[in-house]
C-alpha cells in the first residue's frame, strides 16, 4: 500500500477532474448499513481513524481512469418509525445503495418500497444499487439471488451481493456506482477517453478493482 | 435717596403684552389675564414635546426587548394573544393553541398594551383602526390621545425615519462591533484592492437591505444569498482579488463575508417580525415540555446514562445545542450541531461495550433523545436562519450538512404527531401515550427511580459514600465506646485486683505480728497457707532459736492456750499434767 501511495491523485492532481457525489444508504435496521460503509471506508483510507467517531457520515475516494470520485456517505435510520424522515436524506442525493439482508425476507420486501420511494421521489438522475449483504451466510439464505437480480433488471438498479464480513463486492459495488454517476458538471464523461495519461488502467481494463486507489483488499 | 432707586419706571410696571394693565413680576410682566393665556401656549408646548419624548423611548425600549430571548419568548406570546382578540388577522391560525396551551393569562394583560405599542413601531403588519387605538383609549391624560391622532396623521414618513434611527443603534451591539472588527482584521490578510472591495460590496449590500425594510423573510433570504453568489463570481473574476483565486482562498473569503454580514443582520432577520418563527418555537417548545417523560430506551437510543462517562458526553452535547441559539453566524451555529452530534457519537460508543462506531440507526434517536432532554430555546427559529441564511453549500453537503439534517429531522420528528413522534413510534398504546401527555399518568415508581438514577448520577456515589461514611462513622464509635469500655473495665479489675491484693495482705498482716525476716521462714511459706497456727508455731520455733525443748514445750503451749482461747469450738486446753508425764 505504502509503494502505491504516491500514485494516489489526491486533490493536487491537475490532469484528473474531481467529483463530489452524495450516496445515502437505505434500508432496515440491522442489514448492515454501517458494516458496509465501514468496509468501504476502512482499510483504504488512513484519515480514517482520526475523524471516525462515528460510522453515520463518512467519506472515500476512489479513483476512475481520469477522474477522482469522492463519495459522501450520508447513512440513514432504518428503523420502520423513522421512515417519514428519509427525503430529507436523499434530498440531493446523486447515488443510493438500498441494502438488504439475504437472511431475511422482509428486509428484501422493505428494499423494494425504498426503491419504490425513491424513484418516486428522489431526484431523477439518481443511481440506485441493491446490495444484498450478508452473502457469507449463505446457508441461512432466505432470499433468492435470481429474484432480486431480475428484480433489479426491471428496475434498472445495479446489484450485488455484498459481504461487509469477507468484503466481498464491497468495493465493486462502489465502483460501479462511481462508473455509472454522470460526470458531466465537470468536464467530458469518464469513458470517453480512457487512454487520457492515467497510467491506473494500464494493469488491464478488466481488471475490476484497476481504478481504485490505494486499495487494501 | 434709596427709595428712589427702588422706584422703577411706570411703563415697567404694565403689561409686558401692552393690554394696559398692570403686569407682575411673579407673572414675568403680564397681567394676569394675559399670563393666563401665555402661560397655557406654553403648557401646551412643552406637552408637545413629552409625548414626542415619550413615543420616542417606547419605540427604543420595543426594539430592545428583542434582545433577550426570554423576553421575546413571552413577547411572543403576547403577540399571539393579542392577535387572536382582534378578529383581523389572518396568518396566526395556532394562535388559539397558543392560548390555551401554558401562560397565565394575568400576564397578557399587562402586556398587552406594550405589544400593541410594538405592533405601532413595527409597522409591518396590517392593522385595524380598532387594534391601533386601543391602548390609548384605555389611557385616561387627554393629550396622549392627541398625540395619538398626531402620530396617525403623520405615521408613514415618521415610521420610516424611526425605523432608520433605530438601526444604527442595534448595529452597535456588541456582536456586531466585534464582527466589524473581525472583519477588518480578516481583510488586512489581503492587498488593498481586494480588501476595499469587499468591504465596499459588504457595505452596499447592508444598506441595500436595510433601506427597504418591507421585503418579507424570503426576498431577503433570496438578496442574501444572491450576495453570496455574486461575491463568489467576483472573487474568481474581478481583477481586484487577482492572486486570491484559489478554492481555499475564496471559500475563506466567502466564509468571512458571510460571518461579518450575518452577524451584522442578525437582529434584523432572525426570527423576524412577519414570519411565524416565534410562534413555531413555542410550539416546539411546548411540545417537547410535554414530552419531557420519555426515556432514551422508548426511543430505542442506545444511551446508557449509568455510565459515568456517558452522562459527561450527553451533558455536553445539550450544552452544545443549547449553546446554538447564542451564536449569530450561520457556520457558529451549524458548528454547535456538529459539536453536539460528536459528543453524542461519543457517549453512544462508551454506551456500548464492543467499541464500535455508532451508525445512524443509533444516532438519530440519541440525537432526538439530547434534543427532548436539552429543549433548545429558539430551536426553530434558529433552524429556519440556517436554512435562510447559510452558504448553499454549508448545508447541502459536508459532514456539518449531514448533522444539521438530522437536526431537521429530528425536530421534525418531534413536531409531527401523524408520522413522527407518536404513540406507535414509542411503542406504547394510544391511551398510554395520551394518559402520558396529559399528565394523568405520571411515570411509575420504577420509572422514575430509574429517571432519578440517571439524573444523577453523582449524587447517587454522593448518597452512597455518605452512606457509607456513616456507617463508618459509626463503627468506630462503637469501637471508641468498647475501648473506652474496656479501660474502665481494665481500671476496675486492676483496683479490684488491689484492693483484694490489700485485703488479703491485711488479712494476713492481721495474724503476723511482725514482717518475716530468715530465709527459714520463707521456705516454709508453702504450708503456711494450710494452718495459720501450725505456721505460727513453727515461726516462733525457727525465732526461739536456741531455746531447750522443755523450756520450748512449754512457752508454745502458753502461747496456743493463749491464743485459741477465744475460739469457742475447740476442745478444752490442754491439762499440764502431761507435761509432768513426760518430764519422768
Amino acid at each position: 500500500m505504502a509503494s502505491r501511495a504516491p500514485q494516489r491523485p489526491n486533490n493536487a492532481s491537475p490532469q484528473g477532474k474531481i467529483c463530489q457525489f452524495k450516496l445515502v444508504l437505505l434500508g432496515e435496521s440491522a442489514v448492515g448499513k454501517s458494516s458496509l460503509v465501514l468496509r468501504f471506508v476502512k482499510g483504504q483510507f488512513h484519515e480514517y481513524q482520526e475523524s471516525t467517531i462515528g460510522a453515520a457520515f463518512l467519506t472515500q475516494t476512489v479513483c476512475l481512469q481520469d477522474t477522482t470520485v469522492k463519495f459522501e456517505i450520508w447513512d440513514t435510520a432504518g428503523q420502520e418509525r423513522y421512515h417519514s424522515l428519509a427525503p430529507m436524506y436523499y434530498r440531493g442525493a446523486q447515488a443510493a445503495i438500498v441494502v438488504y439482508d439475504i437472511t431475511n425476507q422482509d428486509t428484501f420486501a422493505r428494499a423494494k418500497t425504498w426503491v419504490k420511494e425513491l424513484q418516486r421521489q428522489a431526484s431523477p438522475n439518481i443511481v440506485i444499487a441493491l446490495a444484498g449483504n450478508k452473502s457469507d451466510l449463505s446457508n441461512k439464505r432466505m432470499v433468492d439471488h435470481d429474484e432480486a437480480a431480475a428484480y433489479s433488471d426491471e428496475n434498472g438498479l445495479l446489484f450485488m451481493e455484498t459481504s461487509a464480513k469477507t468484503a466481498m463486492h464491497v468495493n465493486d459495488i462502489f465502483l460501479a456506482i462511481a462508473e455509472k454517476l454522470p460526470k458531466n458538471d465537470a468536464g467530458g464523461t469518464a469513458a470517453n477517453r480512457p487512454t487520457s495519461g492515467v497510467d491506473i488502467t494500464q494493469g488491464g481494463g478488466s481488471n475490476p478493482q484497476g481504478g481504485c486507489c490505494g486499495r487494501s483488499q | 435717596m434709596q427709595r428712589r432707586g427702588i422706584h422703577v419706571d411706570q411703563s415697567e410696571l404694565l403689561c409686558k403684552s401692552g393690554c394696559g394693565f398692570y403686569g407682575n413680576s411673579e407673572w414675568q410682566g403680564y397681567c394676569s389675564k394675559c399670563w393666563r393665556e401665555v402661560y397655557q401656549q406654553n403648557q401646551i408646548n412643552l406637552d408637545h414635546e413629552y409625548a414626542k419624548k415619550l413615543q420616542e423611548q417606547e419605540n427604543l425600549a420595543s426594539g430592545r426587548v428583542l434582545q433577550s430571548p426570554a423576553q421575546r419568548m413571552l413577547q411572543q406570546q403576547q403577540n399571539a394573544e393579542a392577535i387572536s382578540s382582534v378578529a383581523s388577522t389572518s396568518h396566526h391560525k395556532e394562535s388559539p393553541t397558543q392560548r390555551s396551551s401554558t401562560e397565565p393569562t394575568s400576564l397578557s394583560r399587562s402586556f398587552k398594551e406594550f405589544e400593541e405599542k410594538k405592533v405601532q413601531s413595527k409597522g409591518f403588519r396590517s392593522r385595524t383602526l380598532k387594534n391601533f387605538f386601543s391602548p390609548v383609549s384605555e389611557s385616561t391624560s387627554g393629550f396622549t390621545q392627541n398625540l395619538a391622532q398626531k402620530s396617525v396623521k403623520s405615521s408613514p414618513s415618521k415610521r420610516s425615519s424611526l425605523h432608520q434611527s433605530t438601526l444604527p443603534d442595534r448595529q452597535q451591539s456588541y456582536e456586531s462591533k466585534r464582527a466589524s472588527r473581525d472583519f477588518h482584521n480578516f481583510l488586512q490578510e489581503f492587498s488593498e484592492p481586494a480588501a476595499k472591495d469587499m468591504m465596499k460590496q459588504c457595505r452596499i449590500f447592508l444598506e441595500k437591505l436595510h433601506s427597504n425594510t418591507n421585503h418579507t423573510i424570503e426576498q431577503q433570504s433570496a438578496m442574501v444569498q444572491d450576495f453570496y453568489h455574486f461575491m463568489k463570481e467576483r472573487v474568481i473574476s474581478h481583477a481586484a482579488y487577482k492572486g486570491y483565486m484559489s478554492d481555499s482562498h475564496q471559500e475563506k473569503i466567502l466564509d468571512n463575508i458571510e460571518r461579518f454580514i450575518m452577524t451584522r443582520l442578525y437582529r434584523h432577520v432572525f426570527c423576524n417580525d412577519q414570519t411565524d418563527d416565534e410562534a413555531q418555537d413555542l410550539t416546539v417548545q411546548t411540545k417537547i415540555r410535554n414530552l419531557h417523560w420519555i426515556t432514551a430506551s422508548m426511543l430505542d437510543a442506545n444511551i446508557d446514562e449509568q455510565k459515568p462517562f456517558v452522562s459527561d458526553f450527553t451533558l455536553k452535547a445539550i450544552t452544545a445545542i443549547i449553546e446554538m441559539d447564542s451564536k449569530r453566524a450561520p457556520q457558529d451555529k451549524i458548528a454547535c450541531v456538529t459539536q453536539c452530534s460528536k459528543n453524542i457519537f461519543e457517549a453512544i460508543k462508551s454506551s456500548k461495550n464492543d467499541g464500535t462506531p455508532a451508525s445512524a440507526d443509533e444516532y438519530l434517536p440519541a440525537l432526538i433523545y439530547i434534543i427532548l432532554k436539552a429543549n433548545p430555546p429558539l430551536l426553530k427559529s434558529n433552524q429556519r436562519f440556517i436554512t435562510r441564511f447559510s452558504n448553499p453549500t454549508r448545508i447541502m453537503s459536508g459532514e456539518d450538512a449531514y448533522f444539521f439534517t438530522n437536526l431537521c429531522c429530528a425536530v421534525s420528528f418531534i413536531e409531527n404527531s401523524e408520522n413522527g413522534l407518536n404513540a406507535a413510534s414509542l411503542s406504547l398504546t394510544q391511551a398510554e401515550f395520551d394518559a402520558y401527555m396529559n399528565g394523568e399518568m405520571t411515570v411509575t415508581n420504577r420509572l422514575m427511580e430509574h429517571e432519578d438514577n440517571n439524573m444523577c448520577q453523582g449524587l447517587k456515589v454522593m448518597y452512597q459514600n455518605l452512606k457509607e461514611l456513616a456507617s463508618l462513622h459509626e463503627r468506630t464509635e462503637k469501637l471508641f465506646q468498647e475501648a473506652i469500655g474496656m479501660k474502665k473495665g481494665i481500671e476496675l479489675h486492676s483496683k479490684r485486683f488491689k484492693l483484694e491484693v490489700d485485703k488479703a495482705l491485711a488479712k494476713q498482716l492481721s495474724h503476723i505480728n511482725y514482717p518475716l525476716g530468715s530465709d527459714g521462714a520463707m521456705s516454709d511459706e508453702s504450708s503456711t497457707s494450710s494452718s495459720p497456727t501450725r505456721n505460727f508455731f513453727l515461726r516462733e520455733e525457727n525465732a526461739a532459736g536456741t531455746a531447750t525443748s522443755s523450756k520450748h514445750h512449754n512457752q508454745c503451749t502458753s502461747a496456743l492456750d493463749d491464743d485459741i482461747a477465744t475460739k469457742d469450738n475447740l476442745p478444752p486446753p490442754l491439762v499440764p499434767t502431761v507435761i509432768s508425764n513426760q518430764q519422768n
